[in-house]
């Protein structure tokens, strides 16, 4: 019998999946732009220039990536338990909100920034967890479909956040034509940046030390086996006597914490503050990454740097070229339909056929 | 057996048969993929017989009944109908042409008489009247002794009546040919027997009928020739009066196996307390209908006490209440004197009760979860698997090495997914699962349904050797032979009720036939 499975081994498939996407949205994109006259190799050096032309644009995507990765985390950390978290945007945001609270809140304005960073970060995790509370509760109660719960949630979470900034926290003094933001974080809340005056902080390094650990928590805990279970066979792990609706409400909690860190580190890496609008859709685009990543918790650092550099690629697309910088999303929409491709080019037939018909007593 | 001299008894030559076979199948191969389900397939029908196709389950039977009546296309091979090559675009083309096919689930619309179902089949254009139809269907129902009334509702038939309707649907239709799908799973041996009596009748009017099974004794019971496949291939053809059921087992899968379990001196004595106590427990199901209706049993230690009937009599409710997957509406049940009617799953298990559910796809196996994590749960929190919340994979791993070779659980690793099991090997690998438990009381249902003859055979010793040591088996099944083979007691479930209890003495196929049509037992023992 096999001994330990090799874990680079089981990232061979989806790392192979995700390079083959990769190649063939950038053939899609590549025929878009001869079709409108414009040169994909002109795209394709402007995507990179922006993406890590320089120092500064290498820190820039770096940074980007960095909620991305803990987007991505969360969505995977609840799938793989057959939780479908489609709201990580409102718990972003609630998280974001809840971060620069804890930031500027007057009792605890006069922390060291020892004790006050990681209490942002904290405060990050508990608002999208308990943004997360109430669809994972209607649905172990009700059997009420996440997917479209927590999405709602995400609507009511920008509708909210906005709320908070523009009345009740509002800050003065703002410059005209800057976004509406929340009181500052005080100066020990804000995030150190890792490398001079860029926005990189120590939550890069959190992001994938929590990749690693999400991979060897389902791996290797008890939990783990049984969120596992319950994520590939829930009637099984019923049957087996196992508490579905406790490790349900786990999985989407986990989720909702991973996805409101996020939310903290733009908090306190980039704004100090918490703004309104927000115009990245980092809950969507973490979905996004986690898709590309085959739900695989090692990958998502890849495919959420990939994606950063990616976006940061775009913005340089836009400033060196006259290429739109929505090629970038058409690449982004080009990889998500490859990735969710049930079968590429060179895949053969993987599994069994499935007969019709019961599976009683039939050849 | 009431088959009477006129129509023909098995085995005899076949008055009508003729030197054109009435089917030809030649070099028939069909693959899925990589799966070759039919390789080089050739065999020949000849009129007017019944012929037995049997072979195990993955031997290719059913893609070759599906290629037969035009469900499928083979990749190669041709067919042939008396004498003239056909080629079947359709089922309903394989219909027009003369070749009809009765499913073991039977496909009429329940909402529709049997005339309505039969106008359905009959395309546009000048369509017959019902009238006609029904006309026309009483007439083939009386000269083959079908006993089909052509205005009833099919949802009030019973399965058999069913079955025979399907078959008339398929006379209307000039079918020459009929192909049977399993059919006596679904029956009693009296309304087999009556199953048999048609066909034989058929045949006596010029009809071929292709008979898949994997009952050996119905083959030899019934059936004029037989083929046998093997992993995709024919491995034999042979007159039925030239074999026996042994040497069919040997050549279905290669080797000897015996059809029976010894079991030792049977467990007579109920001495001490009962393990299990059922008392008068019901059970409605989603919609409120009664399934289980005061049913009570007892379960003694080391005896096997089998619960059976035809399917669909309460068994599978039953057991759902008894494992805490379902509330009863009333009705109590004790382990061991105490009362755990309302325990939860989990505690139930935890107090040593084991099960094997019928619906291994998709209560007992994770298929899509590795051989290992399927093997490993229910003990996955234990030491030594686990300690403190992290699993000791090491000692999982030999675990697992241990139970694959203990209970001879053929897996390409034990990280597979399980799903590239076969059935008999997943079945396997549920029993290891819930028998490497130790429990006191092991709930197995059906436990070889659907499994090749060799699994099949050691599950049924597994069970018998538990028994020994000591476990209380509620065995599920609603294969009778094995309920004969394997019990101490047989308790027969008849809509829901106890229509009867056997004791070892008075256990037979027949005996428990009647008690599942709700009849009285006899008042000799046969």
């Amino acid at each position: 019998m096999s001994a330990r499975r090799v874990p680079l081994a089981r990232l061979a498939r989806p790392a192979a999946r995700f390079a083959l996407a990769v190649a063939l949205a950038c053939l899609v994109g590549a025929g878009l732009l001869l079709a409108t006259g414009q040169s994909p190799a002109q795209a394709a050096v402007g995507i990179f220039q922006g993406a890590f032309g320089s120092s500064i644009t290498t820190l820039a995507s770096l940074a980007l990536s960095t909620p991305l990765i803990l987007s991505a985390l969360s969505f995977i950390f609840a799938f793989r338990a057959g939780v479908f978290n489609a709201g990580g945007q409102g718990q972003f945001e609630m998280g974001a909100f809840a971060a620069a609270w804890v930031g500027f809140a007057s009792p605890f304005a006069h922390l060291s920034p020892w004790i006050h960073v990681p209490l942002v970060v904290l405060g990050g995790a508990v608002g999208g967890a308990l943004w997360a509370l109430p669809p994972i509760l209607w649905k172990v109660a009700a059997g009420m479909n996440e997917i479209l719960t927590t999405l709602m949630m995400s609507y009511v979470a920008s509708l909210l956040n906005q709320y908070l900034v523009e009345d009740v926290y509002r800050a003065t003094g703002v410059q005209p034509g800057a976004n509406t933001q929340t009181f500052p974080l005080a100066a020990g809340a804000r995030f150190p940046p890792l490398f001079p005056q860029s926005q990189v902080t120590f939550m890069l390094p959190l992001a994938i030390a929590a990749a690693v650990f999400i991979a060897w928590f389902y791996a290797r805990t008890v939990t783990g086996y049984e969120l596992g279970m319950v994520g590939t066979g829930r009637e099984v792990a019923e049957g087996a006597g196992l508490n579905v609706r406790r490790l349900m409400v786990v999985a989407m909690l986990g989720s909702g914490a991973l996805a409101g860190m996020a939310g903290a580190a733009v908090t306190g890496g980039v704004f100090f503050a918490d703004i309104t609008p927000f115009s990245s859709n980092v809950g969507f685009n973490g979905i996004l990454a986690a898709l590309l990543a085959g739900n695989v918790p090692l990958l998502a650092p890849v495919t959420g740097l990939f994606f950063g550099a990616l976006q940061n690629g775009g913005l340089g697309l836009q400033i060196f070229t006259p290429i739109s910088r929505y090629i970038a999303d058409v690449l982004t929409a080009g990889l998500v339909m490859f990735v969710s491709a049930r079968s590429l080019p060179g895949e053969g037939w993987r599994r069994r056929p499935r007969l019709p018909g019961r599976s009683r007593s039939h050849a | 057996m009431s088959v009477t001299k006129a129509q023909g008894r098995p085995g005899e030559e076949a008055p009508l048969a003729g030197p054109v076979p009435e089917l030809r199948v030649e070099g028939i191969s069909k693959a899925f993929g990589p799966v070759r389900a039919n390789v080089d397939v050739s065999f020949s029908v000849r009129r007017a017989t019944i012929h037995a196709v049997v072979g195990e389950n993955g031997a290719g039977k059913t893609t070759l009944m599906r290629i037969i009546y035009g469900l499928y296309r083979p990749d190669a091979g041709t067919l042939e109908l008396g004498g003239q090559p056909v080629v079947f675009d359709s089922p309903r083309d394989a219909l027009r042409k003369g070749v009809g096919m009765v499913h073991q689930h039977s496909l009429l619309v329940k909402e529709f008489t049997v005339v309505d179902n039969v106008l359905l089949t009959l395309s546009g254009g000048r369509r017959p009247g019902r009238r006609e139809v029904a006309e026309r269907l009483r007439r083939l129902s009386d000269a083959n002794g079908l006993h089909v009334d052509p205005w009833t509702t099919v949802g009030t038939m019973s399965v058999g009546a069913r079955q025979r309707t399907e078959i008339l649907a398929a006379l209307y239709h000039g079918a020459r040919l009929m192909i049977l799908d399993e059919p006596t799973t679904v029956l009693t041996p009296q309304e087999a027997d009556r199953l048999f009596d048609v066909l034989a009748g058929l045949r006596a009017q010029g009809s071929t009928l292709l008979l898949v099974t994997h009952k050996l004794r119905e083959v030899m019971r019934v059936s004029d020739e037989v083929t046998v496949l093997r992993r995709g291939r024919v491995v034999a053809q042979v007159s039925t009066s030239a074999t026996d059921e042994q040497e069919l087992v040997r050549m279905m899968i290669g080797k000897d196996v015996p059809l029976e379990v010894t079991r030792p001196q049977a467990q007579t004595a109920t001495a001490g307390s009962p393990r299990l106590e059922v008392r008068r427990l019901c059970v409605l199901d989603r919609e409120g209908v009664a399934r289980v209706q005061d049913v009570s049993f007892d379960v003694y230690p080391g005896e096997i006490v089998a619960v059976t009937g035809v399917e669909g009599n309460g068994q599978t409710e039953l057991t759902h209440a008894l494992m805490g997957l379902w509330r009863p509406s009333s009705g109590e049940v004790r382990l061991e004197g105490e009362p755990v009617t309302d325990w939860s799953v989990d505690r139930r298990r935890r107090a040593g009760i084991g099960y094997i559910p019928e619906d291994r796809m998709h209560l007992g196996i994770n298929l899509l979860a590795s051989v290992r994590d399927n093997l490993t749960l229910g003990r996955h929190r234990d030491p030594p698997l686990a300690r403190r919340g992290v699993r000791n994979l090491r000692a999982v791993d030999a675990f697992v090495e241990r139970a694959l070779a203990e209970y001879q659980v053929v897996a390409p690793s034990a990280q597979s997914p399980a799903d590239t099991l076969s059935g008999g090997n997943l079945q396997k690998l549920l029993v290891a699962r819930e028998v490497l438990r130790s429990p006191r009381l092991l709930i197995a249902a059906q436990p070889t349904q659907g499994v090749d003859v060799a699994a099949a055979h050691f599950i049924r010793s597994t069970l018998v050797e538990l028994a020994r040591q000591g476990t209380s088996i509620l065995l599920v099944s609603s294969d009778l032979a094995e309920v004969a083979n394997l019990a101490d007691r047989a308790v027969v479930l008849y809509n829901g009720r106890v229509s009867g209890t056997l004791v070892r003495a008075e256990l037979s196929e027949t005996a428990i036939g009647r008690l599942a049509m709700g009849l009285a037992r006899e008042e000799a023992s046969p």
